[in-house]
């Protein structure tokens, strides 16, 4: 499974968490969508990808932009072990090639779809900002087992991890 | 429109449905798969039964967005976290206001709306 970290959150890293940036700060809370596009090793997404409708280059473009039937972004709030769906309790890797701090996200649930979104057919899940349909700050994605392909009824659950190290 | 889903197990989702018809026919598909114990839909894991839906103009992952909130809240809040205090750690003051505009409740019932968010209504289903 490819994964990728977006140069938003590299610039989070140095800018708000180096340097308390008043101006590049993360968003209130973080929202995970799903995408056509897979993460690839370099010619597919990129470290400077950027949302878009339009399936060309580098761009990561999100399923249910013309027809949702049921699509829309999941919310991870920003912060640990409250109840609502957030982030667990972070844990410590010390292997040196490998290893560093991770943490769980709670399991989103997209759906139940009342039918095929269009774009159908999700190849990765993102960690991004905001709840408009291809459009947010990038910060993580990761390809899904499969190629999931929505009818009526279905759903899709995906558990996030992010491991900085 | 936005419904937010609750599952019987706890978990949320938010759906963008074009009615109240597709709603129903979608969250219904899968409440009948789980009381007939068949899969969820391709990732195959179980279905879930769902417990309650809320339905939103907006999704409900906008409350707040942009940062701005009403002043006499934003007062209230700093009112509250500073009730009973000779002194507090300024820093984990700025934390406590900054998540004054996460759209999401802290500690939510497990089969009531986990956004700040107000819902107009409750989606009626038969879901016995």
């Amino acid at each position: 499974m490819a994964t990728i970290v977006f140069q938003p959150m590299s610039q989070l890293v140095t800018d708000y968490v180096l340097g308390a940036s008043g101006t590049e700060t993360p968003p209130a809370a973080w929202t995970m969508g799903l995408s056509t596009t897979v993460v690839g090793s370099g010619s597919n997404m990129m470290r400077n990808s950027v949302w878009s409708v339009t399936i060309s280059g580098s761009n990561v473009n999100e399923i249910g932009s013309g027809t949702a039937n049921g699509y829309a972004r999941q919310t991870i709030a920003k912060s640990i072990n409250t109840g609502s769906i957030d982030w667990g309790t972070s844990t410590f890797d010390n292997t040196f090639s490998t290893g560093g701090q991770s943490s769980a996200a709670d399991q989103v649930t997209f759906g139940a779809f009342s039918g095929a979104p269009s774009p159908n057919g999700a190849n990765s899940w993102a960690i991004t900002a905001g709840t408009t349909i291809n459009a947010g700050d990038l910060y993580v994605a990761a390809d899904t087992a499969a190629t999931r392909t929505f009818a009526n009824g279905d759903t899709e659950k995906v558990t996030a991890t992010i491991k900085a190290g | 429109m936005f419904y937010e889903i609750v599952y019987e197990d706890g978990t949320v989702s938010v759906a963008d449905y074009p009615s109240d018809d597709a709603a129903t026919a979608a969250v219904m598909e899968q409440h009948n798969r789980a009381k007939a114990g068949v899969k969820n839909g391709p990732q195959e894991a179980s279905a879930t039964r769902v417990a309650k839906v809320f339905v939103y103009p907006t999704h409900p992952g906008d409350y707040g967005a942009g940062g701005g909130l009403a002043a006499d809240e934003v007062l209230a809040s700093v009112k509250d976290l500073l009730k009973g205090r000779d002194a507090i750690d300024v820093q984990s003051l700025a934390v406590s206001v900054s998540a004054l505009n996460h759209p999401m409740v802290n500690e939510a019932e497990a089969h009531e709306s986990k956004f700040k968010m107000e819902a107009d209504r409750e989606l009626k289903l038969e879901l016995a």
